[in-house]
């Protein structure tokens, strides 16, 4: 999934270059703060990224003869937290791209966003949110881990695919199924390597998990919060679900205030020339440059849940925030 | 003679329960030159992280003005962890905060120490393992150690190497204590021997002495010397 | 694993060895920037960027060979992305050997290869002449998180042992008769990344007991540095300059 130079074009390296460059400052500063012992998060997150690359590079089959490889974001995240995760993917990626080759410096920005904080900060949510829905207990941890594992490596393909249609080089038709398709499969990979890392440091080294220490006790403090994650990344989940696989079955009859405008004769009031806001960045539901209507759909639906949540996420935080230091 | 180490009922437990050290007590004073040996389990490698401070038992550990301890790993790779030997050397003074021109000094000093002069530049990961395990010692030494405690220091090491780091030691001028199974190459830097078994102080005496006590030495895992593969005498 | 390629020309004598680091980093970025923000279809100006990048490899002495197989790493997956693209694209068509292909189509695909080799010659050629210490610091001084820098150094610097590891533990399984041939074997090889992360693990608190017992405090110190002198910044005025011009020409 490591996308070369020249492959998607300068305002969208742009874009995912200023968005990854804002989500790893936060992820450097949250980190330093984070970690109890700050001295051990050098050499702990970096002995990580060293492993991430080296795990990399142990392909497995994922049938037809092609093979695919373990990401690692989620279950970096699961072990570590979220912005330790987009730390040391991040760090994995420059590698790459500096000394083998793998991925273009310009397009760091996009790879950065599609593998770590997408594959890693996004699925984490998802993951906690499996979780808090799941009985509580090793089950229900790693079931969520596999689950978050295969969202994550699906949706990162599914934003590089975006990233390569967007930019002209690939039509969304192609780019789209090819690479959803098999990052559907390697996903399922991703997911089984997920679980056995996690049981493989849950024998070993039961320490490293904090949240080990508390799937063995039964769990009565912080009910709320589990319900409150469980909500949000359920629902997350289920919404992004819905957006990707449901949109293009949504009903193109008319709906209610429609089929009153239509009755009662005053569709017409709403023309192409009195419209006032003429920068909709997904008119009609649709993406302009792609021709399928389904995939079109499919996207604007993706890209438009994600925005809502994150704009829904932040308001309710701020108003959280701001309500409490009131009272 | 002030002690340099003093170590008063020493008790550590590892994170399931057992026992690593028990009730150990010790006195190691300033310029000796110490080995402690036992078999696998020991405790050895526990009781310098102890006395390093990174692992805190109960019990009294307390080092004389020969502080700071400084502690080579058995394994090298581990404590070269910089891109280049030379800042490897000079993570240690730089971090005591020196100036620059006495860092440069130390780095130097360091590396004719250890044999290693004119490596600052060379990488770590394309060291042979000598060459490593003398640029770890390097590192450790540019601290101005009074006491150097070693970790296995012969182990995995050709014989040129190994007469290397047996030089070193013997030239090193503060508080020294070496864990090894090896004896006879310990025997010729060191006088003195304590022998650990299963937590405890099974032994301490003249390093002459303990080593012809063949059964002594048997009973704690231990072996001196090697066969001679005609007669199978010791040699 | 491998890794001789990466400093084996590093430490050679050449003017542009002895640039200071910072102008190397800002020339190559310089140049990627320039190369990947130039259209396709200005076939003189890859050609004149060909050019300069070909000269500036013969004036580092290192070997246009190895530069070149390098950077060729690239072409496999941009061929994989974009070779299609002639064949199903839309709009005018060129025939060639009687199958018609999409201009469009051609272009975008000559573009990616184009652009993904030039890009990635820069690449091989600033970490080839720079070793990467001196690189990491030279992004350090041009004022990249210092945290960040840390991890590359440390991560690069135990980089290779870890892979050594992984490719040992999966020589092992091999040995034991693992050969998978469909997804769900793929179970072992969980197993043994499991086993490597605890591994990783254990050795990240060696390597930080190490640097506690040296002083470590939390920030790894890092040496005096040169100020960018005024000679330097000229040149890479100019590189930048000519850069830029060049593509506002050939544009």
């Amino acid at each position: 999934m490591h996308i070369p130079d020249g492959f998607v074009s300068g305002p969208i390296n742009g874009a995912t270059a200023v968005l990854s460059t804002a989500v790893l400052a936060f992820s450097i500063a949250r980190v330093k703060q984070e970690l109890r012992d700050k001295g051990f998060a050098v050499p702990l997150l970096a002995t990580l990224a060293a492993f991430v690359f080296a795990a990399q590079m142990l392909n497995f089959p994922i049938g037809g003869g092609t093979s695919g490889h373990f990401l690692g974001a989620l279950t970096v995240a699961a072990l570590l937290g979220p912005w330790s995760a987009c730390i040391v993917l991040s760090v994995v990626l420059v590698i790459q791209g500096l000394l083998f080759g793998d991925g273009g410096i310009t397009a760091l920005g996009s790879n950065i966003l599609n593998m770590g904080i997408i594959a890693g900060v996004v699925a984490y949510p998802i993951m906690r949110g499996f979780r808090a829905l799941l009985p509580t207990g090793r089950n229900g941890y790693f079931i969520s881990a596999a689950v978050a594992s295969w969202i994550g490596v699906v949706l990162a393909s599914a934003a590089c695919a975006m990233e390569l249609a967007l930019s002209g080089t690939s039509p969304i038709e192609i780019a789209f199924p090819a690479m959803v398709g098999t990052h559907a499969i390697i996903g399922i990979g991703e997911a089984m390597i997920a679980v056995a890392v996690l049981a493989a440091v849950a024998t070993a080294r039961p320490d490293i998990i904090p949240a080990w220490a508390r799937l063995e006790k039964t769990p009565q403090t912080n009910k709320m919060s589990k319900s409150i994650w469980g909500l949000t990344g359920a629902g997350l989940a289920l919404a992004l679900a819905l957006a990707l696989f449901g949109s293009p079955f949504a009903s193109k009859a008319p709906d209610g205030l429609d089929k009153v405008a239509e009755e009662k004769g005053f569709i017409q009031a709403a023309s192409e020339d009195k419209v006032v806001w003429t920068n909709a960045l997904f008119p009609d539901y649709k993406i302009k440059s792609i021709e399928s209507e389904d995939v079109s759909t499919s996207l604007a639906g993706l890209i438009g849940t994600i925005i809502a949540f994150g704009f829904g996420f932040a308001a309710i935080r701020l108003t959280v925030r701001s309500s409490r230091q009131q009272t | 003679m002030t002690n340099a180490i003093e170590i008063e009922n020493l008790r550590f437990h590892y994170h399931d329960g057992t026992p690593a050290l028990r009730d150990l007590s010790l006195s190691i004073a300033a310029g000796e030159k110490v080995c402690l040996a036992g078999p696998n389990g020991a405790g050895k490698s526990t009781l310098l992280l102890c006395l390093a401070g990174l692992l805190k038992g109960e019990g009294v550990v307390r080092l004389g003005e020969n502080a700071p301890l400084g502690l080579v790993f058995q394994d090298a790779e581990d404590q070269l962890f910089c891109p280049t030997v030379g800042e490897d050397v000079a993570f240690g003074p730089r971090n005591q905060k020196l100036p620059e021109e006495m860092i440069a000094s130390r780095v130097k000093e360091s590396l004719a120490a250890v044999g290693l002069s004119g490596f600052e530049a060379r990488s770590a990961h394309h060291l042979s393992g000598g060459e490593k395990k003398r640029a770890a010692i390097a590192s450790v030494l540019a601290c101005a150690p009074g006491i150097l405690a070693l970790d296995e220091p012969w182990a995995n090491l050709d014989a040129r190497a190994v007469k290397a780091v047996t030089g070193i030691l013997q030239a090193f001028a503060g508080t020294l204590l070496v864990v090894s199974q090896d004896l006879y190459h310990a025997a010729a830097v060191c006088e003195r021997l304590v022998i650990l078994d299963d937590g405890k102080i099974a032994s301490d005496g003249p390093m002459e002495n303990l080593l012809s006590d063949t059964a002594l030495l048997e009973a704690h895992g231990l072996e001196f010397g090697q066969r001679c593969s005609f007669c199978r005498q010791r040699v | 694993m491998e890794h001789g390629f990466i400093d084996r020309y590093s430490s050679l004598e050449s003017c542009i060895h002895r640039l200071d680091t910072r102008t190397r980093i800002l020339a190559a970025l310089g140049f990627l920037a320039v190369v990947v923000s130039t259209p396709p279809w200005h076939l003189q100006a890859f050609v004149i960027y060909a050019g300069l990048i070909s000269w500036i490899t013969a004036l580092s002495r290192v070997p246009l060979r190895f530069v070149a197989s390098r950077a060729a790493l690239v072409l496999p997956f941009s061929a994989l992305v974009a070779l299609g693209l002639p064949f199903i694209g839309g709009g005018e068509k060129v025939v060639f050997f009687g199958i018609p292909l999409a201009v469009n189509g051609l272009w975008i695909l000559a573009g990616a290869i184009m652009k993904s080799f030039l890009g990635a010659v820069a690449i091989v050629l600033l970490v080839s002449t720079t070793p990467f210490g001196l690189l990491l610091d030279g992004l350090r001084r041009l004022k990249a998180p210092a945290l960040f820098i840390d991890l590359l150094a440390l991560t690069y610097r135990y980089l290779f042992i870890l892979v050594d590891e992984s490719q040992r533990l999966r020589r092992a399984a091999r040995a034991r008769g693992y050969a998978p041939r469909w997804l769900p074997q793929a179970v072992v090889i969980g197993r043994l990344i499991g086993n490597l992360f605890v591994r990783s693990y254990r050795r990240a608190e060696r390597i930080y007991n190490a640097m506690r017992l040296r002083g470590y405090d939390g920030q790894i110190p890092a040496a005096q540095t040169r100020p960018f002198s005024l000679s330097e910044s000229l040149l890479l005025a100019v590189i930048i300059l000519a850069l830029v011009s060049i593509r506002i020409i050939a544009a």
